[in-house]
C-alpha cells in the first residue's frame, strides 16, 4: 500500500474499449480482497458448515452475498470520494477515545485472524510431511510456520509483496477444485437448490455460532479497512468509480460462489457419509485435514495434498495482506508514519505492530497441542460479533453529506445494512446468552 | 457520536460500549464452554 498510480480520466463518454481498459487498470482491490476472504478461516468455516449441517446453511449465502456487495461497495465509494482510509475517517469524525477502543478490538480480532492464517500453515504441514521420508511431523510443522512467517515478513518489507501477491492470486484458481469436486460427487441438486432459497433455522447453540462464524468469515471487519485503503492507494477517483464498483461486485460474487461449492462439496461427502454409517465410523472433523475428504471425488488419494496446497496458498496470501493492513490502518488513524517504503527508524510503530502481529500469530500456533481448529473457528466467530461495530461506523460516515456529497447512501442501502447490523447484533446477544446459560442452546 | 463538550454521555457511545462488552462476554463464554465440554467445535 505504498504506490499510487492514478488512472487517467477525461470525463467524456468512454468507448467500450476504453471502458475495458479502464476496468483492467482499476481492477484489483475488489478481487484481491475477495480472494483474501477465501482464507484459511473461510475454507475451514465453510467446510465445517457443510460437514456439520449439510446443505441447511446454503440459504445464508444469498443474503450474505447481497450484504457483502453492499458493504464492500460502501467502503470502496468512501475511499474514492474522500480519498481517505476508513480508520482515518473514524478518527476525524469521532472522538480519539472511541477510535482507540474500537481499533483495539479490531486489532485483537486481527491478531486472531493472523493466527488463523498460520494455523492453516501448521495444519497443512502434517499432510506434506506424510509425503516426505524421515521427517518428524512436529518439527516440520514448526519449521513451516516459522518459514512462512519469515517469508511473509521479508517479502512484504522488501517491497516485493505486490509481485508475490499476484503469484498467490493466480494460485487461487485452486479453489475451482471445490466447484468441480462438488459436481463430481453428485449431490442431490433438488435438495441443494431448495436449501439455497428456503431458509432453515435452528435455535441450537452450535447452529447460531456457526451462522455468526459464516457471516464473520465472509464479511470480515478487516476487509473493509483493507478495501478502502486499497482504493485510496490505487488513486481511484469519483469519475472512475463505476469501474471500481464492477470490480467489487465481481469479487464479492466470486468469493461466495466458491464458499457455496465448498459447503456443497463437504455436505455431499462428509455430512451424507455420516448420515449413513454408525457413529464409530463417522468422519469427525477434528483437524483441518479431515475436510480434505470433500476433494476425494476429484483427485482421489491426492485430495489431502491438493487441500494442503490450497490451504497453504490461502494462508500465505492472506498472511501477507492482513497484518500489513492492520498496521497500516492503526497508524493511519493515529497519524504515525506508515508504509513499507519507510525504513524501520522512520516508521517504528508501523513496523513494530506489523512484526508483533506476525510473530504472535505464528508463535501461538507452534505451541505444542495448540487447538488449531479452535483458533480458526473462534476467530471467525469474533469477526462476526465485531461486524456490527464497523458497519455502524461506516453507516454514520457514509451518510454525512459534508464527507460524501451526493454520494451518500440511498434509503435501500441504508435499510439493508441496518438490517444486517440488527440481525448480527441479535445473533450475538442470543449466542452470548446461550454461552452463559448453556441449557438454553441445547435444542 | 459528535464530540460532547458539556460532559453528557452520548447515547450512541453507551450503546457501543454495551455491545462491545457483550461481544467480549460472548467470545469468552463460547471459549469457556468449548474448554469445559472438551469439544473444540460446538
Amino acid at each position: 500500500m505504498n504506490s499510487v498510480s492514478r488512472p487517467i480520466s477525461t470525463g467524456t463518454r468512454p468507448s467500450i474499449w476504453r471502458s475495458i481498459v479502464m476496468f483492467l487498470s482499476i481492477v484489483g482491490p475488489g478481487i484481491i480482497t475477495a480472494n483474501a476472504d477465501n482464507d484459511v478461516g473461510g475454507i475451514l468455516t465453510y467446510s465445517q458448515a457443510g460437514a456439520q449441517f449439510g446443505y441447511s446453511l446454503l440459504w445464508l449465502l444469498v443474503p450474505i452475498t447481497l450484504v457483502l456487495i453492499i458493504v464492500q461497495e460502501m467502503c470502496a465509494r468512501m475511499g474514492a470520494i474522500t480519498g481517505k482510509g476508513l480508520a482515518d475517517l473514524v478518527r476525524e469524525n469521532f472522538r480519539v477515545k472511541v477510535t482507540f477502543w474500537v481499533l483495539l478490538l479490531f486489532v485483537l480480532g486481527d491478531l486472531g485472524n493472523t493466527a488463523t492464517e498460520f494455523a492453516g500453515v501448521a495444519s497443512s504441514a502434517p499432510i506434506f510431511a506424510g509425503y516426505l521420508p524421515f521427517v518428524n511431523p512436529e518439527a516440520f510443522k514448526i519449521a513451516m510456520v516459522v518459514g512462512a512467517a519469515v517469508f511473509v515478513f521479508t517479502t512484504v518489507t522488501k517491497g516485493s509483496y505486490k509481485l508475490i501477491e499476484r503469484v498467490f492470486f493466480l494460485f487461487c484458481a485452486v479453489y475451482v477444485a471445490y466447484v468441480v469436486s462438488a459436481v463430481l460427487v453428485h449431490p442431490d441438486w433438488h435438495d441443494v437448490i431448495r436449501s439455497s432459497f428456503i431458509p432453515q433455522f435452528s435455535g441450537s447453540k452450535a447452529y447460531v455460532l456457526m451462522i455468526i462464524a459464516v457471516i464473520g468469515t465472509t464479511i470480515s471487519p478487516w476487509m473493509q479497512f483493507y478495501i478502502q485503503a486499497a482504493v485510496v492507494d490505487k488513486g481511484i477517483r469519483e469519475e472512475d468509480y463505476k469501474y471500481s464498483r464492477l470490480d467489487v461486485v465481481t469479487g464479492a460474487i466470486w468469493t461466495d460462489v466458491i464458499a457455496y461449492f465448498i459447503i456443497v462439496a463437504c455436505a455431499a461427502t462428509i455430512y451424507v457419509h455420516n448420515l449413513h454409517v454408525p457413529a464409530a465410523h463417522q468422519i469427525a472433523v477434528n483437524d483441518p485435514g479431515d475436510v480434505a475428504v470433500a476433494l476425494t471425488p476429484l483427485v482421489g488419494k491426492f485430495a489431502s495434498l491438493l487441500f494442503a496446497l490450497g490451504l497453504l496458498n490461502a494462508a500465505i496470501f492472506t498472511a501477507s495482506i492482513l497484518p500489513l493492513s492492520t498496521a497500516y490502518y492503526v497508524c493511519e488513524a493515529f497519524g504515525f508514519e506508515r508504509g513499507v517504503d519507510h525504513a524501520f527508524k522512520d516508521a517504528p510503530i508501523f513496523y513494530s505492530l506489523y512484526l508483533s502481529l506476525v510473530a504472535i500469530g505464528a508463535g501461538v500456533v507452534i505451541v505444542p497441542g495448540a487447538p488449531l481448529l479452535g483458533i480458526i473457528f473462534y476467530s471467525q466467530v469474533a469477526n462476526g460479533m465485531l461486524l456490527p461495530i464497523v458497519l455502524v461506523l461506516m453507516l454514520l460516515l457514509i451518510n454525512r453529506p459534508h464527507l460524501m456529497g451526493k454520494h451518500v447512501n440511498g434509503p435501500i442501502l441504508n435499510v439493508i445494512t441496518w438490517a444486517a447490523v440488527v440481525v448480527v447484533a441479535v445473533l450475538t446477544v442470543v449466542s452470548t446468552i446461550q454461552g452463559i446459560f448453556p441449557s438454553l442452546g441445547s435444542v | 457520536m459528535k464530540n460532547s463538550t458539556n460532559g453528557k454521555k452520548n447515547p450512541a457511545l453507551i450503546v457501543l460500549a454495551a455491545y462491545m462488552t457483550i461481544v467480549a462476554i460472548g467470545i469468552l463464554a463460547a471459549l469457556v464452554n468449548a474448554w469445559r465440554s472438551g469439544k473444540i467445535l460446538p
